[in-house]
């Protein structure tokens, strides 16, 4: 055996090694004392017996060359001894010892033995390799950088080496797998101690599907992972936002996640979240965001088609974090305060009048209305008889003219009333009295330990936001436990549990009786508080002139009072349990259970007091005259209390075996097999309780009669209220939220082959069962399956000539997924979650759609073609993808005659695709990983994306049916955006719309026209999306900035409505400041009809045809930066002083204000109108 | 050992996929149980508005600018509403975009194809009470025989006993139509025929309750729908003793002098009439009154008796200029402010929403009185004085006390007027008023007749007269006129098919 060959191969075994180290999590490192193996040897080279050894004890063997004595014959009975036994006796004689490092035993020469040099000139050389903490590396090689000189070794247990017989002017390299390799010039000497930094992370990667761990370099599939280091860069509460950016492809766009495009038009479109190897229902924003150790999303069919059904649109796998080091007890500490920004609630800025302006615009109206129109005289007889005297509410302005048109005031007074109108602010008094600064507090403890039979990890979060409103609050308190235990050396046992406490108070908003939280909801003018401190009155009903009989509540109205009297409290307990059992049967042969549990317990109760708005109009509605007395129809006293309760309970269990070996070293298989069962349940029930009385404990609920009250259609005794609105109050506080129950069942398994570490086989199989209920038989499962191959070329001969490529894996997969439309049946059913009749109050079911035997599952098919690589020693690397998603099935709805009492079916019937390309390359500029040098690594994700809907039938019909977003039509994206061609003003200022033969047509008329009148005007997705991150790190400092760019999209905005009056008291609020540019006779250059006395256009714009007006199509484009980071991590020796290990300080600033945006008009396009405020964070980091 | 203990935790997990997920989902019926079923009948008939007859008879007029949409009609822009207003016999109305109006066409067939007929498809093999079987398999036949009445009523021609055969009717929709296929029209006489037949069926379960809950089918309702039915092939004596049959089971009117007169309560000096909903005159509460507010035209005003209770305490606003300019109709209703455009009708009154509720479709106690009451007159000349008493009957329950006056006894035609003039009150803002004019219209020259109408137009508003206030206003001066007619056998009378059908089924030829 020649020495050169010898040690490549131990170099490569030891890069198998650590790849495997982490693949292994499924196995367990045993116990070389404990676990046997049946071997016996007759005159067997050593070199031949270790590799016995290490292919029948299922460790892996790590020897130095140069020691091992190819010529060393090893004789041995046949017996079962345990593998350090074994060992011993093998190396009887070789001078070698060994010790175990996890699933490693690692062969060294034990010091002082062999130490004599055998060329006088050449030197021994000792030491010891630490890494950036101090703590020692096994294994790290050490050896001379002339590769003609052959004598490495690699460092023992405690990081000790030795190298002998070492020319004095050598230059030593230092390696270990994920940190860079250092060079080092002996010069002379005998000692030296070296200290190795992480370096690259390209190879050492363990790819965590969630079925299994498995090594990066075997991975076929389109797999993307943020590590810790890159999560905890920045500060975000939910790990989604977090990963913006940095996978490329993943395309976050408010609450809505996508991977790779939108691939079905009902289906469920978002990714999959499995936390620790099991899918979860629970909320991404319930993730902590201090204990994700990495994420992984799963982009391609090789990579989803394991999970099935559900990995359609796919897969997002988290993995929290588990102890790092062995002996040690290690806590972690963070805490981070962020503050908001004040709202900007100017109105300009909001794209609304300032209060002189809408005071302006409303006197110009009423001073025509009711003093120079030709029917002025009759306009206030009408005001008197059906505003003044029906008790109606107004606006002060309309009342002024109304009275100097009667001659009732004074020009002068009504002037000074104007005057006294602008000077107020009333967003600017909301500010001031409702809004504070948004504070969120986030406390996280870790504590975490690792022994040889033991780990685990626990840890507490705390976050407190005051939600910005005063009478607000949320806090929200985690507990989550993670444990292994190593029970025998055949069984290990793994178990968690997640807990969530949230409770959280907040004023009620229900856009109707209750708009307190909304500053925007009374006109500019308003005031919040009176002159003398009091609380002003903004009612929507009553005008306060009437002098009301006692019976009736006052109808003062005011969000300040709002805030207090009208809340709503939510309680919650979120708690996850998980547990699992691995089993080792036989060599390289495992099986695994796994099981996980999640419950969700959410109460929230709206408690509108007696005193609230809501309670006193609601009274109001329902008193009524009987007998000539009045009468109550609801409690006479008391609020309203509804409590809304629900709970999700879901489960998954799991059954896998695995089987892992390598054959004669170059043949390596992983085969897993398993099944899976999942149940989902979602259900809540809601209660009303009426005259409640929070103090006293009392409510009058059962008097209550629905009927009665259901025919109440109106009160007329005071202010011809309807009271179909009252009603929904009442029943929509009872009842339930139906229960939603699904099952899922598969069997599933896989198989990579890997020859020679260089070429990867892979391929998948799995059935899917779901509830799809009726679902022809034939048809409910589903099978899915997936194949993938990959070349890791720089493995190559002859791409060692190549010296700038470092790492070169090409890869492709093709496979099949599968997806299901909830809800849809292949039988005729009835729906009965559907309320009950409300005019009988009696039960009843509706059948909404037609059977149709032959549905049967979307079809996803995905073909991937990727390349990994890494440059100029691996400073660049990245990843290169190239997809092809086609579906076909697709659900959609197919037109039915009417003549079948059903308008539409489901049907299989459409098909789409996506197609893209996804980059992902980072480059180290400085690669410094020591303190005192400079780090600057830049990393930017691109994606672009292709949607097409392939074949369809349209549901639109005619030109109105189609203009608007997401209407589907073939050819085009389904986030298409279809549009009317602005026709121009007429000279009446009537705004018109253009058919296709460019004939000027009013919104009514236009959206009767066939569908060729309206034009396609882009898609609302963005086909492209970037995220560049930058991280600067020097002498403690360090800086990361984080910009995205989302491209080649649409939207709109700032549509120009019209106003036939200004708005009323009914429904009051400042008014759009485009106004101010409407058409007049005299102002005819707009786009803005004529609006109160000029509008020609409100009664034939037609149901908002003007929002779809192409005018208002702008590009979406943007970028932005997310944020900027600057850390300052405490030096060593002064953290050293107080007990910690690292500390780390950290301000942060999200949403700064620098934004580019495409469209000229100040919008910003995730907002559809002014900028995010911007928050700044503070953070602290303690390792202790 | 332990390792066998392993694989024995593992043996549970490896059961049947397809087993396990075979549930029913909650929230859902298979519609393999009879109370379940029932569920279906409990329906609300929401959608069940009827404004196309109500246009066309302007018991209502579009809530538009009617200036504008006349304007736009005259330039070649007709829809819809327009031709209903100007009864433009000339336009092609299927080439026009139905879309407002369409939700009828799929209301009728969508009761008959997701509430009937899977009743009648899925009762006979359902679980449960056999009795409760009977009755509800009994209500889907009549519902399904009466929603085909008024299709055909609306998209065919009356039923004529010399053409009937031959003319074009409407898809007669059974149990077990295959979805994927195309609805075949059938002709009137079959239509009708199988409207007998289902009532037959529904008959000779004997398991109509008397006292049916409230909006469900009584055996009252049935009589009633087969009178109604057997009054539009001109069989005179089966329709009387099918109304005869549902009076004995519910003969109730409401009795609106008394009843329901509320003492008014400050600021407002009108008492309030009530005409609550579910009333014992409703055989078939088929769809609940809802906000709206109908703008009646002069010649349905006329045939009120100027003492009528409704009319005068139905909270009905007589002072529609205040609507029209007003505050209050533009905050509550939106769309009603282009009314504002007509000014000559200002003899249009409001009425609907508030206390006076009634169904659109349905039918009532006093559809029976008034059959009974065409019987007798069809029947023969001495019949006139029998015919005025069931007439009298209603009226006086509709007039203010002091007000009453029985009409005179005259000539058989003198009856029948008296009888339309009734019945078109009666049964104001509803199709029932449709179905009975186009019947007299069908082939009886002596009681067809020729509608007419003027409008005169005007932007909306008042001017002072001789301009000061204290004399009261004047409106201001009309700018258009225009004269309409619609004559007896226009084709207007029919309505188009919806494009929602016939874009997709080539057997709905128009039957106009």
């Amino acid at each position: 055996m020649h020495r050169k060959l010898l040690f490549k191969r131990c170099y490569h075994t030891l890069i198998a090694l650590f790849i495997w180290m982490g693949a292994a999590h499924a196995q367990v490192d045993e116990n070389i004392h404990i676990k046997t193996v049946t071997l016996g040897f007759q005159q067997e080279k050593l070199f031949n017996a270790l590799l016995t050894l290490e292919e029948a004890s299922g460790f892996q063997l790590v020897f130095p060359g140069e020691p091992v004595k190819a010529a060393h014959l090893v004789e041995l009975p046949r017996e079962e001894r345990t593998v350090a036994a074994t060992l011993q006796l093998i190396l009887r004689g070789t001078g070698l010892s060994f010790k175990q490092t996890g699933n490693t035993i690692v062969l060294f020469l034990e010091t002082g033995k062999n130490a004599a040099p055998v060329n006088p000139q050449n030197v021994t050389v000792r030491g010891t390799v630490r890494d950036e903490h101090g703590e020692p590396l096994p294994g790290a090689v050490v050896m001379p950088k002339d590769e003609t000189k052959i004598n490495g070794t690699i460092t023992d247990v405690d990081g000790n080496f030795l190298l002998p017989d070492v020319a004095a002017n050598e230059v030593l390299l230092f390696s270990f797998l994920g940190y860079e390799t250092r060079e080092i010039a002996i010069e002379g000497r005998t000692s030296i101690n070296v200290t190795l930094l992480p370096g690259a992370q390209l190879l050492e990667e363990v790819v965590v599907t969630g079925y299994q761990s498995i090594a990066r370099g075997k991975v076929t599939g389109a797999v993307s992972t943020v590590n810790s280091e890159a999560l905890q860069e920045r500060y975000t509460t939910n790990i989604i936002s977090n990963l913006e950016g940095r996978i490329a492809g993943l395309v976050t766009n408010g609450d809505n996640i996508t991977i790779r495009g939108t691939g079905s038009l009902h289906a469920v479109n978002n990714p999959l979240i499995v936390v620790d190897g099991m899918p979860i229902e629970g909320a991404l924003s319930d993730l902590n965001p201090y204990d994700v150790e990495s994420v992984t999303v799963l982009k391609d069919a090789a990579a989803t088609a394991m999970y099935g059904s559900r990995a359609s649109a796919g897969i997002i796998v988290v993995t929290t974090r588990k102890p790092q080091v062995a002996g040690r007890i290690s806590v972690d500490v963070q805490a981070n305060f962020s503050i908001d920004q004040k709202r900007n609630l100017d109105y300009a800025d909001n794209f609304l009048m300032t209060p002189a302006q809408q005071v302006d615009a409303e006197s110009d109206y009423y001073k025509y209305r009711y003093i120079t129109e030709g029917t002025a005289v009759n306009n206030r007889v009408s005001f008197r008889d059906n505003t003044l005297n029906k008790n109606q509410p107004f606006s002060p302005i309309q009342y002024a003219y109304y009275r100097l048109g009667e001659n009732m005031t004074s020009e002068a007074e009504v002037n000074t009333l104007l005057g006294e109108l602008r000077q107020n602010n009333y967003a600017k008094e909301y500010g001031e009295h409702i809004l504070r600064n948004h504070l969120v507090q986030q406390y996280n403890v870790a504590v975490r330990s690792m022994t040889d039979k033991y780990q685990s990890s626990l840890v507490f979060n705390y976050k407190h936001d005051n939600s910005g409103y005063i009478n607000e609050g949320d806090n929200r308190f985690t507990i989550f436990y993670k444990g292994e235990y190593k029970m025998a050396k055949w069984l290990k046992l793994n178990f968690g549990v997640n807990s969530i406490l949230q409770n959280s108070h907040y004023s009620s908003y229900d856009g109707w009786l209750n708009k307190a939280k909304d500053p925007f909801s009374e006109f500019a003018y308003a005031r919040l508080l009176n002159e003398d401190g009091g609380h002003a009155n903004n009612s929507r009903f009553g005008n306060g002139l009437l002098t009301i009989d006692p019976a009736f509540r006052p109808s003062h109205y005011n969000a300040l009072q709002e805030m207090a009297y009208d809340q709503t409290r939510y309680d919650r307990q979120s708690s996850r349990y998980n547990g699992g059992l691995l089993f080792y049967l036989a060599e390289g042969l495992t099986a695994q259970g796994q099981f996980i549990y999640e419950s969700e317990r959410n109460t929230s109760s709206r408690f509108s007091e007696a005193e609230s708005y809501l309670m006193r109009m609601m009274r109001n509605a329902y008193t009524v005259q009987k007998d000539g007395s009045w009468d109550y129809m609801i409690p006479e006293t008391g609020g309203r209390l509804v409590n809304d309760n629900r709970m999700g309970d879901y489960w998954t269990t799991r059954g896998q075996v695995n089987y892992s070996r390598v054959f004669a070293q170059r043949h390596a298989l992983d085969l897993l097999a398993g099944m899976e069962f999942r149940e989902t349940r979602y259900k809540g029930t809601r209660g009303l309780l009426m005259g409640y009385d929070e103090q006293l404990q009392t409510q009058n609920t059962a008097n209550l009669d629905m009927v009665s009250l259901r025919a109440w259609h109106s009160n007329p005794y005071l202010y011809d209220m309807n009271t179909v609105s009252f009603f929904g109050l009442l029943e929509s506080g009872m009842g339930l939220h139906p229960e939603e129950w699904h099952r899922f069942a598969s069997g599933y398994g896989n198989l990579t082959y890997t020859y020679d570490k260089k070429y990867n086989l892979f391929g998948s199989f799995r059935k899917d069962y779901a509830d799809v209920y009726g679902l022809n038989s034939k048809y409910r499962g589903k099978p899915l399956w997936s194949v993938g191959a990959s070349w890791v070329a720089s493995d190559e001969a002859f791409m060692k000539e190549v010296s700038r490529v470092d790492y070169l894996k090409v890869r492709t997969s093709y496979g099949i997924t599968g997806n299901i439309v909830p809800g849809v049946n292949s039988i005729m059913v009835a729906d009965t979650k559907i309320p009950v009749n409300t005019w009988t109050q009696q039960p009843r079911a509706r059948i909404d759609r037609p059977a149709n035997p032959y549905l049967t599952w979307e079809k996803t098919a995905t073909t991937n073609i990727g390349l990994d690589f890494g440059l100029l020693q691996a400073r660049l690397r990245g990843a290169l993808d190239f997809y092809y998603k086609k579906a076909d099935d697709v659900y959609a709805l197919k037109t039915l005659e009417p003549t079948t009492g059903f308008s539409e079916m489901w049907m299989n019937m459409a098909s789409l695709y996506n197609k893209g390309v996804e980059l992902d390359l980072t480059y180290d500029w400085f690669t410094g990983r020591d303190r005192n040098r400079l780090y600057w690594s830049t990393n930017m994700t691109m994606a672009y994306n292709h949607n097409e809907i392939t074949h369809i039938e349209s549901l639109a019909k005619t030109a109105g049916e189609l203009a608007g977003d997401y209407q589907y039509m073939k050819g085009y994206p389904t986030s298409a955006m279809w549009s009317y061609r602005y026709g121009g003003l007429t000279d009446e200022g009537q705004r018109m719309f253009l058919d296709h033969e460019n004939t000027a047509l009013t919104g009514n008329q236009i959206s009767g026209k066939d569908i060729e009148a309206v034009i396609f005007s882009g898609q609302r997705d963005p086909k492209i999306t970037m995220g560049l991150s930058n991280t600067l790190r020097y002498r403690g400092f360090s800086l990361a900035v984080m910009a995205v760019y989302y491209g080649n999209y649409y939207m709109r905005s700032l549509q120009e409505g019209t106003l036939s009056s200004p708005p009323g008291a009914y429904n009051p609020g400042p008014m759009a400041s485009y106004l101010l540019d409407a058409w007049t006779p005299e102002h005819t250059d707009t786009t803005v009809p004529g609006i109160f006395q000029n509008d020609r256009s409100s009664n034939t714009d037609g149901s908002g045809a003007y929002n779809y007006l192409d005018i208002y199509v702008q590009q979406a484009d943007f970028i932005k930066i997310r944020n900027i980071v600057l850390g300052y991590d405490l030096p060593q020796s002064w953290t050293a002083r107080s007990g910690m290990q690292q500390a780390n300080l950290r301000f942060q600033i999200d949403n700064p204000a620098a934004v580019w945006t495409r469209n000229k008009l100040g919008v910003d396009p995730e907002t559809g109108g002014i900028r995010r405020p911007s928050t700044f964070i503070l953070g602290l980091t303690l390792n202790l | 050992m332990p390792k066998l203990f392993a694989l024995l935790l593992l043996i549970p997990l490896v059961g049947g996929c397809s087993e396990f997920t075979d549930i029913t989902p909650k929230g859902q019926s298979i519609l393999n149980k009879v109370e379940e079923l029932e569920l279906l009948l409990n329906d609300d008939y929401m959608q069940l508005q009827s404004w196309e007859p109500m246009y066309l008879l302007n018991d209502n007029i579009p809530a538009q600018n009617v200036i504008q949409l006349i304007t736009r009609h005259e330039e070649g822009i007709p829809s819809v509403e327009s031709v209903l207003l100007t009864w433009d016999e000339t336009v092609d109305r299927t080439s026009i975009n139905q879309d407002p109006q369409q939700y009828l066409y799929g209301a009728f067939y969508g009761i008959i194809g997701r509430i009937a007929n899977p009743i009648i498809a899925n009762v006979d093999n359902a679980a449960g009470n056999a009795s409760k079987a009977a009755q509800i398999k009994a209500e889907a036949y009549v519902l399904r025989a009466y929603f085909h009445y008024l299709a055909v009523n609306f998209y065919a021609k009356a039923y004529n006993p010399a053409t009937a055969a031959t003319d074009g009717g409407v898809p007669y929709m059974f149990e077990d139509f295959p979805i994927n296929e195309l609805a075949e029209k059938r002709s009137v006489q079959e239509v009708y025929d199988f409207i007998l037949a289902d009532l037959d069926a529904a008959f000779a379960l004997e398991a109509l309750p008397d006292n049916p809950a409230r909006m469900r089918v009584g055996k009252a309702f049935a009589h009633a729908v087969k009178a109604k039915v057997l009054m539009a092939m001109r069989d005179y004596n089966g329709a009387d003793a099918a109304a005869a049959a549902s009076l004995v089971i519910n003969d109730k009117l409401l009795d609106h002098r008394s009843d329901r007169l509320a003492i008014p309560m400050p600021p407002f000096d009108i008492p309030f009439f009530d005409r609550p909903k579910f009333n014992d005159e409703e055989l078939f509460y088929q769809m609940s009154s809802f906000t709206m507010r109908y703008i009646f035209s002069p010649d349905l005003l006329a045939s009120f008796d100027p003492n009528d209770i409704l009319l005068n305490h139905g909270e009905l606003e007589n002072n529609v200029a205040t609507y029209l300019t007003g505050g209050v109709l533009m905050n509550q209703g939106g769309n009603m402010t282009s009314v504002a455009g007509v000014q000559a009708w200002f003899h249009y009154v409001m009425a609907g929403d508030f206390k006076v509720h009634y169904s659109i479709n349905s039918l009532t106690t006093v559809d029976m009185y008034l059959t009974r009451a065409e019987c007798l007159l069809r029947g023969g000349e001495g019949n006139i004085q029998a015919a005025m008493a069931i007439l009298e009957k209603l009226r006086v329950r509709r007039i203010n006390t002091n007000g009453y006056a029985a009409l005179p006894v005259g000539t058989k035609a003198d009856a029948i007027a008296a009888l339309k003039q009734v019945a078109r009150h009666e049964n104001f803002a509803t199709s029932k008023n449709f179905i009975d004019m186009k019947r007299w219209n069908a082939s009886e020259t002596e009681w067809q007749s020729t509608l007419t109408k003027t409008l005169t137009l005007a932007p909306q508003g008042f001017m002072p007269r001789g301009g000061n206030p204290m004399n009261g206003w004047d409106p201001i001066p009309p700018v258009m006129t225009r004269s309409y007619s619609l004559r007896p056998d226009s084709p207007l009378w029919i309505f188009p098919f919806p494009q929602a059908a016939t874009n997709y089924n080539p057997n709905l030829t128009q039957n106009f």
